[in-house]
C-alpha cells in the first residue's frame, strides 16, 4: 500500500513540477535545450528522399574509404555505412531486427548457424544470375556458404568469403631453424603433427633456465596450446568424425581426439612454446616475427604480415610456408578454418542495393584490391592470378600453396554448437596441463557438455 | 580559517613518509612499464628496461585511428554527464538523508538496488527500449542517464549529508528557512568536497565507460574508451594489435583524467568541511 | 499545508527526477529482462517468444559451471572487499596530513583506477609473466621460487592483487570523509592525552564507518559481477574463457548468452545474480545498525 500511495504522490509531483518551475524543474529544462542542439547535430545523414542508406558490419580495414567514395560515385542512390559489430552488438540488433544489411560473419563457424536461424537470405539466383559473379569460377572454399540444413557445402548459397586461407600451414623462420642447426623440412610433403612436435622441441633452445628460441607459435595472438579449431582440422585429417549426421549428437570420445590431446599436452609440457604452464606472456607473432619461435600455424594470409613487417620485411627469403600438417596415417587436408565473408540480412528493407553493394564489394574491384595485396586467397579461382609473385619468397609460398589448393575443405563445425566449441574445449583441456584430471575425463566432459549445447540450440529454434 | 598545519620531520612522519615513499613506488611501477613498453619498436616482445624511446609511436596513437573525433566524442558525453548527473544526484541524496516522508527507506533501498544491478541485465532489453524509441545513435540515453542522476552519487551525497550533524539544521529551521533554501544555503555551501568528488568521479565514470557508447552508438560516435577497446591498432593491412602504439593511446586517453583528478582532488583534500562544519 | 506535509511533497519532489527515469531506465529494463528469463528467447526469435516457466532457473541449479563459478566468485569478493577496503583506508589515512607533495602522492594511489582495462591488463601480463617477469625477480631476491603467476593454483591470486592495484581508486570518498571529522575532537581528545592510536580507534574509526560500509558494500557489488578482467588475463577475445580457477559467474553468463546463444538462460543466470548480490547487501544493510555511526540516527 505504501508503495503504491508514493507512486501516487509522485504523480501528483510531476504535474506540480511541470506548472510551477521549481528549482529542480528549471535546470533539467537548461540541461535539456543545449542536448537537443547536439542531437540535431548528430549525423543520421538522411539525405534526399531516393537515397538509400546500406549498413554493413564490414570493418573499415577492410573497406577503405576510398572504395565505398569510388562505389558511391557509381551508384550515387546508395550510401555505405559502416556500423562494426561484435557478438554482443549484433545479437541487439538482431533482436530488435535492425542489424545490418549486410552482415560480416565467418563463413566456417558463423554461416550454418545463421542460416539455420534464417537471419540469412539465400542469393543463389542473384548469384547465378549475376554479370560479374561466374559460379564455376568459385572457388570450392566459397562453398562454405552453402547450406541445406544438414551438410555444408550443399545446398543454397547464403554469402560469399572475402577471402579465406589454408589457415593451419606451417610457418618458418630459417634463422631460428639455423640457430638450433635444423634443416628446413621439404615443402612438397606435409608433415604429421607429432613430426611437427617433435621439430618443435628440436628447435626450442634454452640457455640455462631462461629460453632463447621456441620451436612453434599456435597463433599469432596467443599462447602455444591446442584450441578446437586445431582439434577440428585433425579429426578431419585422421577421418574421424564427432558430429553425427544430422548434428543432432556429439562425440569427441573417439580415438583422434584423444590422440590429439595426447599429443599437445606433451608439446605444452615440454615448452615449444609460450604456454599457461610457462606463463610467457609473448603473443606468438611477436615471438616469430623477432626469430624467437621458429614455426607459427597459419593459413597464406600470414605471407601479408612478413611482407610488411619491418623486422621481416628486408630478409624474406628467410621465411617460407609448409603445407598444412596431417594427423599420423591421415589424409591430407588443407582446411580453411574462417573464410570471413558476409550474408545478406533476411529482413533487410533494401535488398536490391544490399545485393548491389554485397556484388560490388565481393566479385568486384575491392575483389581485385585484396587479391593484389596477398592478404589472403581470392573466392575466385580466375583472381590467382592477381596474387603477389615477384620475390622469391612469393614463388615459395605459391608453389606450396599450388600444392594445398588440391586439398581445400572447411572445417566441419556443427551448426548447433558453433562457437560454443571453444570454450568447453578449454575448460575441459586446461586443467590436463596441470595434471588435474585425465584425457579420458576430459573427452566425457567435453561430450557433456557438447550435447547439452547441442540439444538446447536445437530446442531453441523448435527442432 | 585555520593556518595550514606545517610538516615536521618528526620520527613518526618520517615512517609515514617513507611508507607513502614505497606504496607510490608499488602503485607506480606498472606505470613505467607501460611507458617503457609503449616507447620499443613495434612488434617487439615486452620488455623491462627501456630498449627504445620511439616516440612516434605516440604520433601513429592518434593517426592510426581517427583519435580526435574519438576524443571530441568523449568530451561531450563527458559536459552531458557533469551537467545532469552532479546536480540531481545531489538533491536526491539531500532528501533521502535530511527529510523524513513515507516511503523514504524502501525508495532508498530501490536505489541502492539499482547499484547492485549487474549492467549486463539491462543490457539487451535496454537496448530493444532504446531502439523502439529512436535513441540509438543520439545523446538521449546519456541526457536522461543523467538527469536520473546516479546511485552511486546518491548513495555519496546521502552519506555525506546523514553524517553533518543535525544541530545546523536545526538552527535553520528555527530561522523559518523553507527545505529548499535551507538545502542551498546550509547544506550545498558544506558540501563543496562531496560535491568536487562527484564531478571528478563522475568524468572519470563518463570518461571510462567502454560499454555504454559501445552498445548505444555507432562507430562514429564512438568516445575514446570504447574507440580503444573496440578498434586495434594495425597497420599495413596485418591483423596483429601493435601493443607498443596501443600502450601509447592508452597514456594519452589517461592524460585528461589524471589532470582532472589533479586539479580537483586539491578542493577536496583542501575544502572547506572542516572550518564549515565549525560554523 | 502543514509543516510535515510540505517537507514530504519536497521529498518527493526532490527525489522525482531519478524516480521518474528509474521507472523508465531501470525497472522496465529489468522487468523485461525478468519476462525474458521465462522464455525461450535465443537471441533471433523476438517475434515468437514461448514461456517457459521456471525451466530456466532450475537448470541454473544443477547447472555445475554455474554452481562452481558462484563459489569462485564468492570467494574473489570475500578475499579482495576486506583488503581493498583496509588498503584504501589505510593510504587515505597516510596522505590525511599535510605532507610535503601531498597531491602528487594522492595522484599516484589514484592512478591505477583511471587506467583503462586493457592497458591495466598489458602491464600486469608483463608482471606477472615468469619468462623475464617482474615479481618472481623480485621473490627471487627472497629466495623464493619462481611462481606460475597464471597456473592453476596462483590464477585466482594474481586476479586479486590486480584488482587491489586498483584499491587507490576509494581514497577519494575515505578523504573527504576523513576531512569532514571535526578537528576539535581530536584537539579535545589530545588534551585528555590520547595517543594516536586511541585518536584512530575512538574517533577517527567510528566516524569513518559510513564510508567504511559505503567502501564494503560498493565493493561487494563490483566484485560480484567481475568479468573482463578475468577474460582479458587470459586472452585477447571477449568470448575467451578463463583458466578454470578464474571462472567467475558473469563470464558464465557471458559465454551462455553470446557464444551458445542461450539468452533466456543467460538472463536467469544473471536474475540469480542479482539476487545473490541484494541478499548479501541486505545483510551489510542489516548488521550495519551495530557498527555504522550515523548523526541522524539521534533522531529515532
Amino acid at each position: 500500500m505504501k508503495q503504491i500511495a508514493t507512486l501516487l504522490v509522485t504523480a501528483m509531483l510531476i504535474v506540480l513540477m511541470a506548472a510551477c518551475g521549481s528549482d529542480t524543474n528549471g535546470a533539467t529544462n537548461d540541461e535539456a535545450a543545449p542536448a537537443n542542439n547536439t542531437e540535431t547535430d548528430n549525423p543520421k545523414r538522411s539525405g534526399s528522399a531516393e537515397t538509400v542508406t546500406i549498413r554493413t558490419s564490414i570493418s573499415d580495414g577492410e573497406l577503405s574509404k576510398e572504395q565505398i567514395a569510388e562505389f558511391e560515385a557509381e551508384h550515387p542512390n546508395i550510401k555505405i555505412e559502416i556500423d562494426p559489430v561484435d557478438a554482443t552488438k549484433l545479437a541487439a540488433q538482431l533482436a530488435t531486427n535492425s542489424a545490418p544489411d549486410v552482415i560480416r560473419i565467418s563463413g566456417v563457424f558463423d554461416a550454418p548457424s545463421y542460416i539455420i536461424r534464417g537471419i540469412a537470405m539465400d542469393l543463389t539466383e542473384r548469384i547465378e544470375t549475376s554479370a560479374m559473379i561466374d559460379l564455376d569460377d568459385l572457388a570450392p572454399a566459397a562453398n562454405v556458404f552453402r547450406f541445406d540444413g544438414q551438410t555444408v557445402g550443399q545446398g543454397p548459397i547464403y554469402g560469399l568469403p572475402k577471402d579465406w586461407s589454408n589457415d593451419y600451414a606451417i610457418w618458418y623462420n630459417k634463422r631460428a631453424f639455423d640457430a638450433a642447426g635444423v634443416p628446413i623440412p621439404d615443402p612438397a610433403v606435409p608433415l604429421t603433427w607429432n613430426e611437427v612436435m617433435e621439430l618443435a622441441k628440436k628447435l626450442t633452445i634454452k640457455e640455462g633456465d631462461t629460453v632463447k628460441q621456441y620451436g612453434l607459435a599456435a597463433t599469432e595472438w596467443g599462447r602455444t596450446e591446442p584450441n578446437f579449431n586445431f582439434l577440428l582440422q585433425y579429426v578431419l585429417s585422421a577421418g574421424g568424425s564427432i558430429s553425427a549426421e544430422d548434428n543432432g549428437v556429439m562425440d569427441f570420445n573417439i580415438q583422434p581426439v584423444k590422440d590429439f590431446i595426447n599429443m599437445w599436452v606433451d608439446a605444452v609440457k615440454s615448452h615449444v612454446g609460450p604456454n599457461l604452464l610457462n606463463n610467457d606472456q609473448t603473443s606468438g607473432g611477436d615471438l616469430f616475427l623477432s626469430d624467437k619461435a621458429a614455426m607459427l600455424i597459419d593459413g597464406y594470409w600470414y605471407g601479408g604480415v612478413i611482407r610488411s613487417n619491418e623486422n621481416t620485411k628486408s630478409h624474406l627469403d628467410d621465411f617460407g610456408m609448409l603445407p598444412t600438417p596431417i594427423a599420423p596415417g591421415g589424409t591430407r587436408v588443407a582446411p580453411t578454418g574462417s573464410a570471413t565473408g558476409a550474408i545478406i540480412n533476411k529482413n533487410t528493407k533494401h535488398p536490391e542495393e544490399a545485393w548491389t553493394f554485397f556484388e560490388w564489394y565481393f566479385a568486384g574491384k575491392p575483389a581485385d584490391d585484396r587479391a593484389k595485396t596477398g592478404w589472403g586467397l581470392p573466392a575466385f579461382k580466375s583472381k590467382m592470378e592477381l596474387l603477389p609473385k615477384e620475390t622469391s619468397f612469393d614463388q615459395q609460398v605459391n608453389a606450396v600453396l599450388q600444392d594445398e589448393m588440391n586439398y581445400t575443405q572447411f572445417l566441419p563445425v556443427n551448426p548447433y554448437l558453433a562457437n560454443g566449441g571453444w570454450g568447453i574445449f578449454d575448460k575441459y583441456v586446461q586443467p590436463l596441463y596441470f595434471d588435474k584430471s585425465s584425457v579420458d575425463e576430459a573427452v566425457i566432459g567435453i561430450t557433456k557438455d557438447a550435447n547439452v549445447a547441442v540439444t538446447e540450440a536445437k530446442n531453441a529454434i523448435g527442432q | 580559517m585555520k593556518a595550514r598545519a606545517t610538516w615536521r620531520s618528526t620520527p613518526g612522519n618520517v615512517v609515514i613518509y617513507a611508507l607513502i615513499l614505497i606504496c607510490s613506488a608499488i602503485f607506480l611501477f606498472p606505470m613505467y612499464l607501460a611507458i617503457v613498453n609503449s616507447l620499443t619498436a613495434w612488434y617487439s616482445p615486452p620488455t623491462i628496461v627501456p630498449t627504445g624511446f620511439r616516440w612516434e609511436n605516440f604520433a601513429y596513437a592518434t593517426t592510426l585511428i581517427a583519435f580526435w573525433r574519438f576524443m571530441r566524442n568523449s568530451v561531450i558525453l563527458c559536459l552531458i554527464s557533469l551537467a545532469t548527473a552532479t546536480f540531481t544526484s545531489g538533491l536526491v541524496g539531500y532528501a533521502f538523508a535530511r527529510i523524513q516522508a513515507p516511503g523514504r527507506n524502501v525508495l532508498f533501498m530501490i536505489v541502492l538496488s539499482t547499484m547492485m544491478l549487474p549492467g549486463i541485465v539491462t543490457q539487451i532489453p535496454t537496448y530493444i527500449l532504446f531502439y523502439k524509441i529512436g535513441f540509438i545513435d543520439t545523446y538521449w540515453p546519456w541526457i536522461l542517464g543523467g538527469i536520473g542522476g546516479n546511485a552511486f552519487f546518491i548513495f555519496l551525497y546521502r552519506q555525506f549529508f546523514s553524517a553533518i550533524p543535525k544541530e545546523l539544521e536545526e538552527a535553520a529551521r528555527i530561522d523559518g528557512c523553507s527545505i529548499f533554501r535551507t538545502y542551498w544555503s546550509i547544506f550545498v555551501p558544506l558540501s563543496f568536497p562531496v560535491v568536487a568528488t562527484v564531478a571528478v568521479m563522475n568524468f572519470q565514470n563518463t570518461w571510462g565507460d567502454v560499454i555504454t557508447p559501445f552498445m548505444y552508438l555507432r562507430q562514429d560516435h564512438y568516445p575514446l574508451a570504447t574507440a580503444l577497446s573496440m578498434i586495434s591498432y594495425q597497420a599495413n593491412g596485418s591483423k596483429q594489435i601493435i601493443s607498443q602504439v596501443s600502450i601509447a593511446a592508452g597514456i594519452i586517453f589517461m592524460i585528461p583524467v589524471l589532470v582532472t583528478f589533479f586539479l580537483g582532488q586539491r578542493y577536496v583534500v583542501e575544502g572547506i568541511v572542516t572550518t564549515g562544519v565549525k560554523g | 499545508m502543514t509543516e510535515k506535509n510540505r517537507r514530504i511533497a519536497a521529498f518527493y519532489l526532490m527525489i522525482s527526477p531519478w524516480f521518474l527515469i528509474f521507472l523508465f531506465l531501470g525497472l522496465f529494463p529489468l522487468l523485461y529482462g525478468l519476462y525474458l528469463s521465462f522464455t525461450n528467447y535465443y537471441g533471433f526469435n523476438m517475434q515468437d517468444l514461448d514461456t517457459v516457466g521456471w525451466h530456466n532457473y532450475r537448470l541454473v541449479f544443477t547447472d555445475t559451471d554455474a554452481m562452481y563459478a558462484l563459489g569462485r566468485t564468492l570467494y574473489y569478493t570475500a578475499v579482495t572487499v576486506p583488503l581493498s577496503t583496509a588498503i584504501a583506508l589505510g593510504l587515505a589515512l597516510l596522505l590525511n596530513r599535510h605532507i610535503p607533495g601531498g597531491g602528487v602522492y594522492r595522484t599516484i594511489f589514484y592512478l591505477p583506477s583511471l587506467v583503462p582495462v586493457i592497458s591495466t591488463i598489458l602491464m600486469w601480463k608483463i608482471i606477472f609473466s615468469s619468462n623475464g617477469g617482474v615479481l618472481n625477480a623480485i621473490l627471487g631476491l627472497f629466495g623464493i621460487e619462481p611462481i606460475n603467476w597464471f597456473g592453476y593454483d596462483y590464477a585466482t591470486t594474481s586476479l586479486i592483487i590486480m584488482s587491489l592495484w586498483g584499491a587507490g581508486g576509494g581514497i577519494l570518498i575515505n578523504l573527504a570523509g576523513l576531512k569532514g571529522i571535526p578537528r576539535d575532537l581530536y584537539e579535545a581528545a589530545s588534551i585528555d592525552g590520547a595517543g594516536v592510536f586511541q585518536n584512530f580507534r575512538r574517533i577517527t574509526l567510528p566516524l569513518m564507518t559510513p564510508i567504511i560500509f559505503f567502501n564494503v558494500l560498493m565493493g561487494i557489488i563490483g566484485s560480484l559481477q567481475v568479468y573482463l578482467q578475468p577474460i582479458l588475463l587470459n586472452g585477447s577475445e571477449l568470448l575467451a574463457r578463463p583458466i578454470q580457477p578464474n571462472y567467475m559467474y558473469v563470464v558464465h553468463a557471458f559465454q551462455q548468452i553470446f557464444a551458445s546463444q542461450r539468452f533466456a538462460y543467460g538472463m536467469a543466470l544473471l536474475w540469480v545474480l542479482f539476487v545473490v548480490i541484494l541478499a548479501l547487501s541486505i545483510v551489510v544493510f542489516i548488521t550495519s545498525k551495530y557498527w555504522v555511526y550515523y548523526e541522524t540516527d539521534q533522531e529515532r
